[in-house]
């Protein structure tokens, strides 16, 4: 280190007043230094008495703990669509296993180039027991499953796949805690909706009945892979969604309308999570 | 860095950038979004940071998005608040902290990477050197903007009314 002097006094007192100085003359030389400079000794004494900051133990990231609730089983609700839904998931597996090749860290599950469009072009869309003029659509489109999907029942018979992708808010929707699925109308005339109309939805993990449109929660429980887990994301940027705890990470891309969601960690069955950082509104 | 150590310690180090960003800026919403695309980041690029490193990643990941973020809310804030300040009634009161109080008040006026530097002295422990990596400044500039951090910090508590607090 050069010679102390008035452009570098600040580094050399730091270093005196820290004891890094190991050479008997640099301390000497801060020590004459200082003597001739009275207002730096005063800086000196400042700096010596200046507080250290503390740790905020308070301080969380996503501080509030993801719900837990147990998952509904759908299985009583299946009935005459458990055959088809079996079809259904020997159908969607393969396309889903070679989508999960798409990433060596993280599986790739699905992906959707078209994105998801309103009206007929929706695989999934069924009115089914309970959820009466709902349209939903599965994940498996994204996956790029060829097969219609029958929605709720696609979703809730296949085990692997207890996961929606609505087109709009489920504000509206009749999704109470508990509830496995939610959905939202998705007029026939409308126009392809916007890829950050996106918001998926799934088991509920304690959400309000309205679920706000910028809340996106877990879509994907996976037994078949070690229950994993992927999600979806708010959208309308290239933006990771971390929450519960960076748990969920998944994306979807403004550019070409692509959703893209990967699994991130095995979910433990019986546990659904929340997203909880999603600031931005849905459309 | 893989998937599942990402996985195993991205909580942790965003309650960690989160404190520290905290620290600089006092909008917490701010904050989070700035950890959350530090964690995208990483995300992003876990493959090619080592472990050991994915905490200082982080940190200077939040500190560069929410520096970005405070720039452009600097403008619009800074008019705001010259209004405010020409109504009546609305001076901040420099008496009647407690000493904590106090100690945070006399950090807010310290620029935003003095106080980035005091939070990853003081609370994370780390050197000049890791500092310096994580806000992309010389160990000079760190030992520099430390000392006049503490400097300017302690002179702010005595103007409180500290003189012989530690």
């Amino acid at each position: 280190m050069t010679t102390i002097d008035d452009t570098n006094y600040e580094l050399w007192l730091l270093r005196y007043a820290e004891g890094e100085l190991v050479s008997a003359e640099e301390i000497a030389a801060v020590e004459q230094w200082l003597s001739a400079h009275p207002d730096a000794v005063e800086e000196l004494a400042l700096y010596r008495e200046a507080p250290r900051l503390e740790r905020d133990e308070s301080v969380r990231f996503a501080a509030a703990p993801l719900p837990e609730v147990p998952v509904r089983t759908f299985w009583p609700l299946l009935g005459r669509w458990a055959a088809a839904a079996a079809v259904v998931t020997a159908l969607m597996l393969p396309a889903l296993r070679t989508a999960r090749m798409d990433s060596a860290e993280v599986p790739l599950l699905a992906r959707g180039e078209q994105g998801i469009e309103g009206g007929g072009r929706l695989d999934c869309r069924e009115e089914t027991d309970g959820m009466e003029g709902m349209d939903v659509i599965g994940v498996a489109r994204a996956a790029g499953a060829t097969s219609p999907i029958r929605s709720i029942n696609a979703v809730a018979s296949v085990p692997a796949m207890r996961s929606i992708l609505s087109t709009d808010s489920v504000a509206s929707s009749p999704v109470a805690p508990g509830d496995a699925l939610a959905a939202a109308d998705v007029p026939a005339a409308e126009a392809a909706i916007p890829v950050n109309s996106l918001i998926a939805v799934s088991e509920k993990a304690g959400a309000e009945p309205s679920i706000e449109a910028s809340t996106a929660l877990i879509a994907f429980e996976a037994p078949d892979w070690g229950d994993r887990l992927l999600a979806l994301s708010e959208a309308g940027h290239e933006t990771l969604s971390q929450s519960a705890g960076g748990r969920l990470v998944s994306r979807l891309l403004p550019d070409s309308r692509r959703l893209e969601v990967r699994i991130v960690e095995p979910l433990r069955e019986g546990i659904s999570y929340a997203a909880s950082k999603f600031k931005k509104p849905i459309l | 860095m893989t998937a599942k150590e990402y996985t195993l310690h991205s909580p942790r180090w965003a309650d960690d950038a989160l404190r520290f960003a905290l620290r600089c800026c006092p909008s917490r919403p701010d904050c989070e979004d700035a950890v959350q695309e530090a964690l995208a980041s990483l995300w992003q690029r876990c493959s090619h940071v080592d472990c050991a490193k994915g905490k200082p990643y982080i940190l200077g990941a939040t500190y560069r998005s929410l520096m970005h973020s405070l720039r452009h809310a600097r403008v619009e804030r800074s008019h705001a608040d010259a209004i405010r300040a020409n109504l009546p009634g609305t001076q901040e009161a420099d008496e009647g902290f407690d000493l904590r109080e106090a100690i945070e008040h006399s950090l807010r006026v310290l620029p935003e990477v003095q106080r980035a530097i005091l939070q990853l002295r003081d609370v994370e422990g780390y050197s000049y050197r890791e500092i310096a990596e994580t806000l992309e400044l010389s160990d000079s500039q760190v030992q520099v903007y430390l000392f006049r951090a503490r400097v300017a910090m302690r002179k702010q508590l005595k103007s409180l009314g500290y003189d012989n607090d530690r």
